[in-house]
């Protein structure tokens, strides 16, 4: 930033990062106050890295529940608790006999990912077949549904036209 | 930690990985994107426990598990400029459609931070990244990244100039808006 026009010398451009942030000591701090009421360069750098900031908060990472969609419905439950023997069995097989060297264990783990990644899209499989079979049934249900109420129909209107006296 | 790395508790380690999941989540996913982050995430808590037996005893676990982070993202941005690819997270932004309309502006705006950040150079973006989403102090930082403080400072002034840079129209309606506030 260099030398002010009266001959003074601007703030370090990392001490004013420390002042944006609030990391500086009550001495500096002051120091860097008195200047920046001097100093329109600094000033504006200042008010220019502030509106940075704003900036940067209008970026929030969606947390992963968020993300989440209840695509699968009561399923989840189904998932959840594979998911759960799944997390166990890894957890389980994480646990390592003492003395396995560091690269031993990496590629423990590694195959251990491997086998959640199957593991994870065996159950995807299995839901969308569980799925599948589920609007099948509904739909064959909703079909025995009809006949059976049209067939109580049939014999409830025979029921009504036998039961009629005949006419004389 | 301590009980991770003597033992290899599963259970503890698991309890670890709770507490730990969503900061290392949301710095990976600023390093490299959704998609990426994602695996970056899983693969510093593989280390986690890979090297639970090469952490020291007091020293301040938080350090340990960042630098941890930093270095897998580091990596993964290698990776990429291996491939050749023009830089981490900058597809999924623009594979990213607008919602509904009371959204989009959030949405405008967080793409243009995406897209600011993506640009910046690897030691830029860690420094602007920890400091500013993640609270640690200049000096937590400088632990992390094995630098100086004064360092991570200067990187943290350029960082900020670079994105004022890069964010530029939309910086001027703010600072419109301050100078008049400071008229008024």
């Amino acid at each position: 930033m260099g030398v002010m026009m009266n001959g003074d010398e601007h703030i370090e451009r990392g001490e004013l990062a420390g002042f944006l942030y609030g990391e500086l000591a009550g001495e500096r701090r002051a120091v860097v106050e008195g200047h920046l009421a001097g100093c329109a360069e600094c000033r504006e750098e200042v008010a220019r890295w502030e509106a940075v900031r704003g900036e940067l908060q209008g970026w929030r990472v969606v947390e992963r529940h968020e993300a989440r969609r209840p695509v699968w419905g009561r399923a989840w439950r189904v998932a959840a608790a594979v998911g759960l023997v799944a997390a166990g069995f890894a957890a389980a097989r994480m646990t390592a006999p003492r003395g396995v060297s560091v690269d031993e264990m990496e590629a423990r783990l590694v195959a251990e990912r491997v086998e959640r990644a199957r593991l994870q899209t065996g159950m995807a499989a299995a839901l969308q077949q569980m799925e599948a079979r589920r609007v099948a049934d509904s739909a064959a249900l909703r079909r025995d549904i009809e006949t059976v109420a049209v067939r109580t129909q049939a014999a409830f209107e025979q029921i009504v036209a036998s039961a009629k006296p005949e006419e004389p | 930690m301590g009980m991770v790395a003597r033992t290899g508790d599963a259970a503890a380690f698991a309890g670890l990985v709770k507490r730990w999941e969503g900061p290392i989540r949301r710095l990976c996913v600023r390093m490299a994107g959704e998609e990426r982050g994602e695996n970056l995430a899983q693969e510093t808590f593989v280390r986690v426990f890979a090297r639970r037996g090469q952490y020291a005893e007091g020293k301040k676990f938080s350090t340990w598990v960042w630098q941890i982070a930093v270095n897998v993202c580091r990596e993964e941005w290698r990776k990429a400029e291996r491939r050749g690819e023009v830089s981490l997270g900058e597809r999924e932004v623009h594979e990213k459609q607008p919602g509904p309309a009371e959204r989009a502006e959030a949405l405008e705006r967080a793409v243009l931070v995406q897209e600011a950040l993506a640009g910046l150079g690897e030691r830029l973006r860690e420094v602007v990244i920890l400091r500013e989403y993640h609270g640690l102090t200049f000096r937590e930082v400088a632990e992390v990244l094995g630098v100086a403080e004064g360092t991570v400072k200067w990187r943290m002034a350029e960082g900020l100039s670079e994105l004022g840079r890069r964010l530029g129209p939309r910086l001027g309606e703010g600072q419109r808006a301050l100078a008049t506030d400071e008229r008024g």
